[in-house]
C-alpha cells in the first residue's frame, strides 16, 4: 500500500475487507470506503470488477463516500474506466475522492477520469489525502 | 459533481526528454496512425510530461476503440434481433402459407409473374417453370388475360381489393375467384381460390329451391282446380237443390230457412272461389300480369282492410309466365306481410319495365324492421329471395325500424333470362 502524505485528517482503517490482486479495500472508522490500488498494478476488466464488488461489499449495504488511491497505479483501459464510473458506483457510493500523483501524468490520469468517465456522483481529484478525507467527510450523508 | 474544480496542485511541466524515448514515442505513434490501433504509446516510470502526452493519446485511442467496439456490439445485437425477427416471421408466414389452400401470385403491374405459392401444385394451370418471369398474356388464354390485366390495373389504382371471377379449362372446367390487392409499388398480390365446389353447391341449392317452388305451384294448381271443378260445382248443385225445394209446397218458416241456407251456400262458394284464385291466379294466364296484380290489390283492399294503390308503366302485353308468376307471388307475400306486421293500412304496389328488366316494388310506411335482425326462419322473405334467385333477378329490402319497408325486385325479361332460368310453371 502506498504511504500517504499526513498533513491533516486521514482514515483509520478496520482490517482490510478485501485483499485483492490489484487493490486493498478497507472500511474506515469514519465510514469511508478506501480502495488503494497496489503499487504499479495494472487492472484488467476482471480486476476492476473484483475491486468494485469488494468496495460495494465494504459499504455493508449503505451508500458511503469512497476514496480511491491511484497515485501509483498503471493507467486504466477504456473498458475498466467505464466500469468504474457506471451505475454500480452511483448505487453504492455518495462521493468519490481520487488521490492522484502530483506529476503531469497523475494529473492527466485524474482529469481523464473526470472528463471522460464522468462519474454520476460528486467527484474531486486530490494529491493530499487529509484534504481528500476532509472533503469526503462532508458527504457522509 | 464531476465538473467541480480539481484541487490538484498543477506541477511544473518537464520537457527534458532523451532522444531515444522521443524516437520510440514517434515510432509507435506512426504505427498507430498507420492503423495499428491496438498499440499503446510507452509510458515510463518517470510519469513526466511526455508520459502525460502518451497517456492522453492512449486514452483517446482507447476511447475510440471502446466506442467502436460498443457500436459494433450494438450493431451485431441489432442484426441478431433482426435475424431472429425475420426467422420468426418466416416460420410464421410459412405456417400461414401452409395452412392456406389458396394459390398466391405476386405480379408486376405489367402482368409479369414474379413469385407464387401453391400448397397443391396440381391446382396450377401450368407448371411454375412456364410462368415465373413471364407475362400473363403469354400464359393465360387471351380473354382471361384481358380480364386479369384489367383487374390488376384497377388494383394498382385503388387501395380496395378487386375480385375477378373466371373459369379455366383444366381436367374439367373449374371456377376460380382471384382477389387482387396492391403489394408495394408497381406490384400486386393475387390470391386465387378454387370456387368450383362452392359454385356447384350454390347451383344445387338453387336447383333444389326451384324444384320446391315448382312442386308447390303444381300442388297449388291441383288444389285450385279441385276447388273450382269439384267443390264449387257441388256447392252450386246444392244451391240449385235448395232453391228447387224452396219452390215446392212447404211452410213459410221452412222456405225462409231454406233461403238462409241458400245464401250461406253462395257465401261458401264465393270463399272457395277466392281460395282457389289465390292458390292459382287464372287471370295471370288469361288477362296478364297487370290485371292479375290489379285484382290482387283490389282483393287485399277488400279482404285485408288495406288501401292498396297500384300503378303500372310500360308493361308489355305478354310477359313470360315464369316472370309473371314470380312477381305475382312476391306481391302476394309482401301484401300479406304489410297486413300482418306493418301496423298501417296503406300500401303502394308498382310495376314498371325497361328494355332489360321488369321491376316490382311494394312499399308501406309502417313500423319497418331491422334487416340485420331478420329471422332466418321467416319463410315469407326466404321464399321471395329464392324465387328471385331462380330467375337470376335482384332483390333489395330497404327497411328501417319506424321508417317503413320497401321491397324492390328486378327480374330480367324472359328473352334474357329464359336460357338460364328453368320453367317454374310445369304443365300439370
Amino acid at each position: 500500500m502506498q504511504p500517504t502524505s499526513e498533513t491533516g485528517p486521514t482514515t483509520h482503517n478496520h482490517p482490510p475487507t478485501a485483499d485483492n490482486e490489484t487493490a486493498v479495500i478497507h472500511l474506515s472508522v469514519e465510514g469511508l470506503v478506501n480502495v488503494r490500488i497496489r503499487d504499479g498494478a495494472y487492472q484488467s476488466v476482471d480486476d476492476a470488477k473484483a475491486n468494485l464488488a469488494a468496495a460495494v461489499a465494504a459499504t455493508a449495504g449503505r451508500r458511503r463516500p469512497l476514496l480511491v488511491d491511484i497515485r501509483t497505479a498503471q493507467p486504466l483501459d477504456a473498458e475498466a474506466r467505464h466500469l468504474y464510473s457506471g451505475q454500480t458506483l452511483v448505487d453504492g457510493f455518495l462521493a468519490l475522492a481520487l488521490l492522484v500523483d502530483s506529476s503531469p501524468f497523475g494529473r492527466m490520469m485524474g482529469n481523464v477520469y473526470l472528463r471522460i468517465a464522468r462519474p454520476g456522483i460528486p467527484t474531486q481529484l486530490f494529491n493530499d489525502e487529509p484534504r481528500a478525507v476532509e472533503w469526503l467527510m462532508k458527504h457522509r450523508g | 459533481m464531476a465538473d467541480e474544480a480539481s484541487r490538484v496542485t498543477p506541477p511544473e511541466a518537464n520537457f527534458d526528454f532523451d532522444t531515444d524515448r522521443v524516437a520510440a514515442f514517434l515510432r509507435t505513434l506512426e504505427s498507430m496512425a498507420a492503423g495499428q490501433i491496438d498499440q499503446r504509446l510507452p509510458i515510463s516510470p518517470r510519469h513526466d510530461t511526455l508520459d502525460a502526452i502518451a497517456y492522453a493519446i492512449n486514452v483517446l485511442v482507447g476511447e475510440l476503440s471502446w466506442a467502436s467496439a460498443r457500436a459494433k456490439e450494438a450493431q451485431e445485437e441489432k442484426e441478431t434481433q433482426l435475424r431472429a425477427a425475420v426467422t420468426s416471421a418466416e416460420v410464421r408466414n410459412g405456417a400461414i402459407l401452409k395452412a392456406i389452400p389458396d394459390l398466391m401470385f405476386v405480379l408486376l403491374r405489367d402482368g409479369t409473374y414474379v413469385d407464387y405459392h401453391a400448397r397443391d401444385p396440381k391446382l396450377l394451370f401450368v407448371p411454375p417453370s412456364t410462368f415465373i418471369g413471364r407475362n400473363m398474356r403469354d400464359v393465360l388464354p387471351s380473354a382471361l388475360a384481358d380480364l386479369m390485366m384489367d383487374g390488376l390495373e384497377r388494383a394498382c389504382q385503388t387501395d380496395d381489393m378487386i375480385v375477378v371471377e373466371y373459369e379455366l379449362p383444366m381436367d374439367e372446367p373449374r371456377a376460380f375467384e382471384a382477389r387482387i390487392v396492391q403489394a408495394g409499388a408497381d406490384r400486386v398480390l393475387s390470391i386465387v381460390r378454387d370456387v368450383t365446389e362452392s359454385k356447384r353447391a350454390t347451383e344445387l341449392n338453387r336447383d333444389l329451391a326451384r324444384r320446391l317452388i315448382v312442386r308447390q305451384e303444381i300442388e297449388r294448381q291441383r288444389i285450385a282446380r279441385e276447388l273450382h271443378d269439384d267443390v264449387s260445382q257441388r256447392i252450386a248443385l246444392l244451391n240449385i237443390e235448395i232453391d228447387k225445394i224452396a219452390t215446392q209446397g212447404i211452410s213459410e218458416e221452412s222456405r225462409s230457412r231454406l233461403h238462409t241456407l241458400s245464401a250461406q251456400a253462395r257465401d261458401i262458394a264465393t270463399d272457395v272461389h277466392h281460395i282457389s284464385y289465390a292458390l292459382h291466379p287464372s287471370w295471370l294466364e288469361t288477362l296478364g300480369l297487370v290485371a292479375a296484380l290489379q285484382s290482387l290489390c283490389r282483393d287485399a283492399s277488400k279482404q285485408r282492410n288495406l288501401q292498396v294503390a297500384f300503378t303500372h308503366n310500360s308493361i308489355p302485353s305478354s310477359v313470360d309466365a315464369n316472370v309473371s308468376l314470380c312477381l305475382y307471388r312476391i306481391a302476394q307475400e309482401a301484401l300479406h306481410n304489410v297486413a300482418r306486421h306493418s301496423q298501417v293500412r296503406e300500401a303502394q304496389v308498382s310495376v314498371t319495365c325497361d328494355e332489360r328488366h321488369i321491376a316490382l316494388q311494394i312499399a308501406d310506411s309502417g313500423v319497418g324492421f331491422d334487416p340485420r335482425h331478420m329471422r332466418s326462419g321467416g319463410l315469407g322473405l326466404a321464399s321471395i329471395r329464392e324465387r328471385v334467385a331462380v330467375l337470376k333477378g335482384q332483390l333489395a329490402i330497404n327497411a328501417v325500424p319506424g321508417g317503413g319497408t320497401q321491397i324492390t325486385v328486378h327480374i330480367p325479361l324472359a328473352s334474357e333470362g329464359s336460357e338460364s332460368a328453368p320453367p317454374l310453371i310445369a304443365s300439370a
